[in-house]
Parts: structure tokens; C-alpha cells; sequence
């Protein structure tokens, strides 16, 4: 279907691009935004749009995309979100610091703070392994990348659920959502892509030195 | 299934035992009253001077007594400051800060305006921090059904000193 019709691969995207743009609109619009200081806005809706960010992320990594806008622009995106989450702990630092320095060291009353950190402990390690390319075989550190990328969107999911603030819980569950069909689509390209390097013996030529499996093992 | 039966019984009798015992230990507890304890970010964006004030604004009420460790006596005359996240704006804005003193019968009453959430949960803080008294630090969660106040009672330590 994706062969007769590529712009398919589109789909997803745009469907992601939208929520993305109404989730952080009625977070940014919401009444609570009233009477809030400049640097608090700021700090929360960093914190609102590398959530909204996730859906997209994963899709942009399939490899038809990649041809199409760049192999830049998945890494970009990931760097965007991390940026965006420290920024969401700063500019909370800055407003708040006793209680950003409680949640950072895990002393917070509030239960969400430590999915919070353990949301972005994910999400740098999905990038880590991303950035040590060339010392994993592929197979490897396209799984431990998907696993850590999994792992830190679901913790950051749970820290933005928890939360009673300027989004609304129909949003963060469309959001949650969302993001984990694209991570399914993900997950299934990485599949076959695995597959198929395996199948062309790329990597237990190169790696092992010796001929590879026999077609379709895995 | 022979042995349940006697078992039943022997628990039953334990736990007719058991409750009187266990009334006794809690009306003893609430005789005690022990201190109430400082809570996890109470201090947080804490003001050392914040002025007598009547109200932070209007609709919704922070009340409650507050009593003496050991004696449970009310204590009159006790400066309870208050702030919250409000309409106006976060825990920062001084309009948001204000104190009260506890009346004859220790009992303490703060309007406030739209209590809004900061730091992701709807909550109002609370601090004696007189020398007469151990230092509290309070931090009340606003429970879903308490949309138009909350009673927050405690209890204080004293320390044996006097004011300077």
C-alpha cells in the first residue's frame, strides 16, 4: 500500500503535526495562564510542547521519511525535546527554586517529580545511544534506543497525568496515545529494517566474518 | 473445614478484645496531642515579614484551632501565616502572603481568593514560626470536594521561651 501510495507516510505525520498544535494552543490559552508570571509561563509550556513533540518524533525516524526530509531531522527533533525539557526545569527554577531543587533531589511532596526526572533520564539515554553509532551493531542500539525512547516517554506521560496544571486530561490521553501508536509504527520499521540488513548478511558479514543465517532466521 | 469454625470464633473474640483496646490507645493519642509535624515543602517560597491581614481576597476559606502538644489546650493569640498560589498570581507575589492570629478559642480563619495550582497541585501552605513555639511548616493538598475552603487543625510544641 505504502509502495502504490507514499504519500501515506504522510498521514501520521500531519495527524500528529495538528494534535501537537491543539494540545499546546489549549494549554497556552487555558484560564490558569492569568496572573502567571512570564518566566512560570515559560517554564511550564517548554515542559507542555516537548510533550506534544512526542507523537511526531518517533515517525520521523521511519526510513521513507528520513529519504524524504533529511536524516537531520529525527536527531534535530529529539535534541529539541531535551532542550526543551531542561528549559521546562530551569525556567521552573527560576520561578520556584526550593521546590524544583526538592523535586531534583527527590525530596518533593508531589508524587510526579520523580517520573518527571526519571522522564528525561530516558529520553537523554535514548540519545546517548543514538550518538554511540558507530560502537553498537545496529540491531543493538536501534532496540536499546526504541527501549530508553519508550521507557522515558512513558515516565514523562505519567508525570504530565499526575499533574493538575494548564492541560487538559483529554489532551494528555490523546497525547499518550498517540505517541504510543507512533512508537508502535516505529517499533515495526525497525523490524523490518533489522530484518532486512539481516537478510542481506550485512551485519554478521561484517561483524562476525562469517556468511550469514540462512534467508528469513532471526 | 472442621477447623475454621473454632478459628472463626477465636478471631471474633480477638477482635471484640482487640477494639476496646484499640479506642482506648487512639482517645489516649488524641489526649497526648502529640505535635504536628512539618510537612515535606512547607517552607517553600516562605516570607519572614508578612503583614496582619484580613482576607487574601474572597470566596474561598483556610480555617481551623490550634492546640497545645501534651495539654490539647487551645492557644489564643498565635500568628498563623498563610500562603497559596492564588488568581492574582503564584506563591511568590507578596499579595498572595498574609497572617492572622488565632482568637480566644485558637481558632484561625483566612479568606482567600481562587486557590490556583502551582507546581502541579492545588495547595495553600501554613507557618507558625514564633519563638514561643517549635517551628511548623505546613503544606495541605486541597482535597477534590474542597472547592470552598479547608479546615487545617494543628498542634504546636511549645519551647519554653517567650517572645524577645
Amino acid at each position: 500500500m505504502l509502495r502504490k501510495n507514499p504519500w501515506l507516510l504522510w498521514v501520521p505525520v500531519i495527524l500528529a503535526v495538528l494534535l501537537a498544535v491543539a494540545s499546546f494552543a489549549t494549554a497556552a490559552l487555558s484560564p490558569l495562564q492569568q496572573g502567571r508570571e512570564a518566566i512560570w509561563i515559560f517554564g511550564a509550556l517548554s515542559g507542555v510542547l516537548a510533550l506534544c513533540l512526542f507523537p511526531i518524533q518517533p515517525l520521523l525516524a521511519l526510513p521513507g521519511l528520513r529519504r524524504r526530509l533529511g536524516n537531520w531531522v529525527h536527531p534535530a527533533l529529539g535534541g529539541t525535546i531535551i532542550g526543551l525539557s531542561v528549559a521546562h526545569i530551569t525556567g521552573l527554577w527560576l520561578y520556584s527554586p526550593e521546590d524544583i531543587t526538592d523535586a531534583l533531589l527527590l525530596q518533593a511532596p508531589t508524587p510526579f517529580s520523580a517520573w518527571g526526572l526519571s522522564g528525561l533520564a530516558g529520553l537523554v539515554g535514548a540519545a546517548l545511544i543514538a550518538l554511540l553509532r558507530r560502537r553498537l551493531r545496529p540491531a543493538i542500539r536501534i532496540a536499546l534506543h526504541l527501549f530508553l525512547a519508550g521507557l522515558g516517554a512513558f515516565a514523562a506521560m505519567m508525570h504530565a497525568w499526575l499533574i493538575l496544571g494548564a492541560m487538559s486530561a483529554a489532551s494528555k490521553a490523546l497525547l499518550a496515545l498517540a505517541t504510543l501508536l507512533s512508537l508502535g509504527i516505529a517499533i515495526q520499521a525497525a523490524r523490518s529494517t533489522i530484518r532486512a540488513r539481516r537478510e542481506r548478511g550485512v551485519e554478521s558479514s561484517r561483524r562476525r566474518g562469517r556468511p550469514a543465517g540462512p534467508p528469513g532466521a532471526r | 473445614m472442621r477447623a475454621i469454625l473454632p478459628t472463626m470464633i477465636a478471631l471474633a473474640l480477638l477482635a471484640g478484645f482487640e477494639a476496646p483496646a484499640l479506642a482506648q490507645a487512639q482517645t489516649q493519642a488524641q489526649a497526648d496531642c502529640p505535635a504536628t509535624e512539618t510537612m515535606r515543602g512547607g517552607r517553600n517560597n516562605y516570607r519572614a515579614e508578612v503583614p496582619l491581614v484580613d482576607n487574601l481576597g474572597i470566596g474561598w476559606t483556610a480555617s481551623g484551632t490550634v492546640r497545645e502538644a501534651g495539654s490539647c489546650a487551645p492557644l489564643a493569640g498565635v500568628t498563623v501565616k498563610l500562603w497559596s498560589a492564588t488568581d492574582r498570581g503564584g506563591e511568590r507575589d507578596p499579595s498572595n502572603h498574609g497572617a492572622t492570629l488565632t482568637d480566644a478559642e485558637g481558632r484561625y480563619v483566612m479568606p482567600f481568593s481562587e486557590i490556583r495550582p502551582m507546581g502541579g497541585q492545588l495547595h495553600i501552605h501554613i507557618a507558625v514560626d514564633q519563638p514561643e513555639y517549635e517551628p511548623l511548616f505546613l503544606r495541605p493538598v486541597l482535597a477534590p470536594g474542597d472547592t470552598e475552603g479547608m479546615v487545617v487543625d494543628f498542634v504546636l510544641k511549645p519551647t519554653g521561651r517567650n517572645a524577645s
